[in-house]
C-alpha cells in the first residue's frame, strides 16, 4: 500500500462517518473491512471513533462543556461519579444520589426504564448561524477607529456580520482572493467570502482572476466584478459612484437580483453614478480619489516607522528604571545572532544563549523578535538574586496553543522559591510557585482564545506580597487575581529558559511545554508593578 | 426478581457499578454493532443479565471486565442473527476487534475527561453541529437541509471535528500515562 499513514486514518474516520449515519455502501464496506483487516492500527483508530461517538452521544457531553457544571438533571448522568474533573464532581455526585434513590424506590423494570432514558432533542435550541467562520483577514490598517463593539486589527480575521470604521483606513484580503481597502467612515456587511455589502463608505477592490465575481453590493447598486480593479464610493442617501481602473465590471440595480434588464457593464477608465433613486448613469469623470493598497502601503509604513521610534525612545526610560531585574528587547545582535542581548544595567551574565529559534520579524517592520517552533527551541538564561515581589511583561505572538502547558519564562526543574510563567491551553496565563509549603497555582480567567493568535499581545503578571495577591494582565486589562496565603519566602530564578522548559534527569522524562509563536520583548521587574503602569508599558508598546 | 427489603442492599450496589460502567459498556457495544438504537437495545439485555448473573459477582473485581465479557457474546449471537449487518467481520476479525474495543473502553474515564478538554478548542458552531448530530441525534441529511448546505459538506465538517477531537484526546491520555 502505498497511501501516507494519514491518507488511510482519513479515510478511515469518513467511512466511519458513513457507518455511523447508516449509508455505508456495500462497496464502502468491503473496503472498510480490508482496511480494518490489512491496515496496522486501523482497528485502534475505529474503536477509538467509535467509542468518541458513543461519549458524544451521552447528554450533556457537548453542550455541558461550558465551566458551569449542570446540576440536578436527570437526563445528564454521567457515568463516572468519581471523575477526575474538578468542575463537574459535585453535580456528578449529585446525580448519582438522585439516581440512586430513585433505583431504592423503584422495581427493577422502572430502574431500567429510566437507566435508558435518552435525551430529547430541543429543536429550539439549536442555531441557524452554525457556519459563522472567517471570510477574510486584515492586512493593513492605518489610524482606524471603530464604533460598536467589532474592532478589526491587523491580523483579525473577519467574520460574516456587521463593521463600523469611523475613520481611518483598511485592508482587507478575502478568502477567495479579492484585496480592498476601506476609508472610514463606513458602514460594512460580510457575507461571504466573495460577497460585501457596503451601506456606506469609500472602497478600492483589486480582484485577481481567481476571485472573478467578487460582489459589492450597495443600498442601490449591485456591483459584479470580472477581474479587474474598481472604486465604488457610496453617500449615506445610497448615491454611488463607481470607476474602474482596470479590466471590466457589472452593475446592477439593487433588490433585482441581478436582472438582465438591469445590467450594465463598464470597463477601464469608465465609470457610472447611481443616483439616490436608483438610477444608473454611466459617467466618464472620477469624482473622488480611492486610496489604492500601495498608498495604504506606504502610508502604514510611515506609521510603522514612527511607532518604532517612539518606541525606542521609551525602551531607553524602561531599561533605565531601577527595578528592572532583566530587559531583553530581541534585537539581534550584529555580531553574535547566537546571542540575546540583555539591556539591564550590568553585565554580561545576563545575555541568554538562543538555542534553535529563529530570527523574524516583531512588532513593527524593522524590529527583530525571536520564532519559537520547534519542542527544541529555547533561550537559555542565568538570573541571579532573589525577590520579594516579581513583574513579568511580555509582547507575544501566540501562534498556538498546542500544549497543555506552554512555557513563557520557567527555571529548570521547580525547587522551593521558583516561579513559573506559563500558558495553559485552555487560554489562561498561569503562575506557578514552588512554594515552602508545596505547589501553589495562580491562573487567570480563560481569556486567551483563537482570536488572539497570529496578533501581538501584552501580557504581565504581577506577584505582589505587600498586597499579598497576583494579578495577571492581557492587552493592559487585569484577567484576575488571586490572593497569596503563603508565608512569605524568596523567589529566585537561576538557570531559566524562555520559551521552554529545561528539566534537569530527576525530572525526566522531558515534559514538552515548548512556546508556538514568537516574542519580541520581555522584562521581569523584582518589584510589583502597578496596573497603571501595567496599562502604560501595554500603550507603549502597542504596533 | 422483586426487590424485597433483603435485597436492597444488593440493588443499591447493583445500581451503583452498572451507572458507573454504563457509558464504557456503551461504548465498547457500539464499537461492535455499529447502530445506536440496536446498541440501546442490547445494553439493556446486557444489564438485565449482569443483574440476573450478579450473585456470581465476586465483589472487588472488575465489574466493567465482566460487563463486556457478557457484552462480547450477546453480540455476537445478535450479529449472527441478523439477516444483514452493515460491516460484516469474521470470527477472527471480529474477536481482534472487540480487543481494540476492550482496550479503548478501560481507558473510558480518561478519554471522557479528556473530551471535555478537548471540546474546548472546537469553536461554537462547531460544537452546535455536534450536539444536533449526537446529543439530539438528528440525520446529517436533516441537518444540511436545515443550514442549507450540502450533506457532503455537513459530513466533511463532522469528519474533520471528529478528527481533530480524537487526535487531542490521544494525545492528553498518551500524556497522562507519561506525567
Amino acid at each position: 500500500m502505498n497511501q501516507s499513514s494519514d491518507n488511510w486514518e482519513t479515510r478511515l474516520e469518513e467511512l466511519v462517518g458513513a457507518l455511523r449515519d447508516d449509508s455505508l455502501s456495500d462497496d464502502q464496506s468491503v473496503e472498510l473491512q480490508n482496511l480494518l483487516k490489512t491496515q496496522p492500527g486501523a482497528r485502534r483508530r475505529f474503536a477509538e471513533a467509535m467509542h468518541l461517538s458513543a461519549m458524544l452521544g451521552d447528554a450533556g457531553a457537548i453542550s455541558g462543556t461550558g465551566f458551569q457544571p449542570v446540576v440536578g438533571e436527570f437526563t445528564g448522568v454521567q457515568p463516572v461519579p468519581h471523575s477526575k474533573s474538578t468542575s463537574n464532581t459535585l453535580a456528578d455526585t449529585r446525580r448519582f444520589r438522585t439516581i440512586a434513590m430513585i433505583l431504592l424506590a423503584s422495581s427493577a423494570t422502572i430502574l431500567f426504564a429510566m437507566l435508558w432514558a435518552r435525551p430529547q432533542g430541543v429543536e429550539d435550541d439549536f442555531h441557524v448561524e452554525l457556519f459563522d467562520e472567517g471570510v477574510a483577514v486584515v492586512t493593513q490598517s492605518y489610524d482606524t477607529r471603530w464604533t460598536g463593539k467589532t474592532q478589526l486589527q491587523v491580523g483579525s480575521s473577519v467574520s460574516p456580520g456587521k463593521v463600523e470604521l469611523q475613520s481611518g483606513l483598511i485592508q482587507l484580503e478575502f478568502y477567495r482572493g479579492a484585496v480592498v481597502v476601506v476609508e472610514g467612515p463606513a458602514e460594512l456587511e460580510f457575507v461571504n467570502a466573495d460577497r460585501l455589502i457596503c451601506r456606506r463608505g469609500r472602497l478600492r477592490a483589486h480582484v485577481p482572476p481567481q476571485a472573478e465575481g467578487f460582489a459589492v453590493v450597495s443600498p442601490n447598486v449591485e456591483l459584479v466584478d470580472l477581474g479587474t480593479e474598481f472604486g465604488m464610493d457610496v453617500a449615506d442617501d445610497g448615491s454611488a459612484s463607481v470607476h474602474v481602473f482596470d479590466g471590466k465590471v457589472e452593475l446592477y440595480e439593487s433588490g433585482t437580483d441581478r436582472s438582465a434588464e438591469t445590467r450594465q457593464e463598464f470597463t477601464e477608465t469608465e465609470g457610472a453614478l447611481v443616483s439616490a433613486g436608483g438610477k444608473i448613469v454611466a459617467s466618464k469623470t472620477k469624482l473622488v480619489e480611492f486610496v489604492s493598497s500601495s498608498e495604504l502601503l506606504q502610508l502604514a509604513s510611515a506609521r510603522n516607522t514612527a511607532r518604532l521610534q517612539q518606541w525606542k525612545s521609551k525602551r531607553q526610560s524602561l531599561i533605565d528604571d531601577p527595578r528592572v531585574a532583566i530587559h531583553y528587547s530581541f534585537e539581534k545582535d550584529p555580531i553574535s545572532s547566537r546571542l540575546l542581548r540583555s539591556h539591564a544595567s550590568d553585565s554580561l551574565r545576563l545575555d541568554g544563549a538562543i538555542i534553535g529559534c529563529r530570527w523574524t520579524e516583531g512588532r513593527w517592520l524593522g524590529k527583530n523578535a525571536l520564532e519559537f517552533k520547534h519542542p527544541g527551541d529555547r533561550v537559555r538564561l542565568q538570573i541571579p538574586g532573589e525577590f520579594d515581589s516579581l513583574t513579568y511583561s511580555a509582547w507575544v505572538r501566540i501562534d498556538g496553543l498546542d500544549r497543555p502547558f506552554i512555557a513563557l519564562v520557567l527555571t529548570n526543574g521547580y525547587e522551593v522559591g521558583e516561579p513559573h510563567w506559563q500558558l495553559r491551553d485552555d487560554g489562561r496565563l498561569l503562575l506557578g510557585i514552588q512554594t515552602p509549603s508545596g505547589h501553589v497555582a495562580y491562573d487567570s480567567k480563560p481569556v486567551l482564545n483563537i482570536k488572539h493568535l497570529g496578533r501581538w499581545t501584552h501580557l504581565a503578571t504581577v506577584y505582589d506580597s505587600d498586597s499579598a495577591r497576583v494579578t495577571h494582565y492581557i492587552n493592559g486589562e487585569s484577567v484576575g487575581v488571586s490572593p497569596i496565603t503563603t508565608d512569605n519566602f524568596k523567589l529566585r530564578f537561576g538557570e531559566t529558559e524562555i520559551g521552554n522548559w529545561g528539566t534537569p534527569a530527576k525530572y525526566s522524562p522531558q515534559k514538552i511545554r515548548n512556546f508556538n509563536g514568537q516574542i519580541d520583548e520581555l522584562t521581569i521587574f523584582g518589584k510589583p508593578l502597578t496596573a497603571s503602569e501595567i496599562r502604560a508599558i501595554y500603550a507603549d508598546g502597542l504596533r | 426478581m422483586p426487590p424485597s427489603t433483603h435485597d436492597d442492599e444488593k440493588v443499591e450496589q447493583f445500581s451503583r457499578l452498572l451507572v458507573a460502567n454504563q457509558r464504557r459498556l456503551y461504548g465498547f457495544i457500539l464499537t461492535l454493532v455499529h447502530d445506536r438504537a440496536a446498541a440501546d437495545d442490547i445494553l439493556q439485555d446486557v444489564s438485565s443479565l449482569l443483574w440476573q448473573k450478579f450473585d456470581k459477582f465476586e465483589p472487588g473485581t472488575d465489574f466493567a471486565a465482566w460487563g463486556m465479557a457478557v457484552s462480547r457474546l450477546t453480540i455476537l449471537n445478535w450479529r449472527r442473527k441478523q439477516k444483514k449487518v452493515p460491516l460484516p467481520l469474521d470470527d477472527q476479525q471480529f474477536a481482534l476487534l472487540a480487543d481494540e474495543a476492550v482496550a479503548v473502553s478501560c481507558q473510558h474515564e480518561s478519554r471522557q475527561v479528556a473530551l471535555r478538554e478537548c471540546l474546548q478548542k472546537v469553536d461554537a458552531s462547531g460544537r452546535e453541529l455536534l450536539a444536533s448530530r449526537f446529543e439530539m441525534s438528528r440525520s446529517v441529511a436533516s441537518i444540511a437541509e436545515q443550514l442549507g448546505r450540502s450533506r457532503v459538506a455537513i459530513y466533511k465538517r463532522l469528519n474533520r471535528i471528529q478528527s481533530l477531537l480524537l487526535d487531542c484526546i490521544n494525545e492528553k491520555v498518551q500524556e497522562e500515562g507519561v506525567l
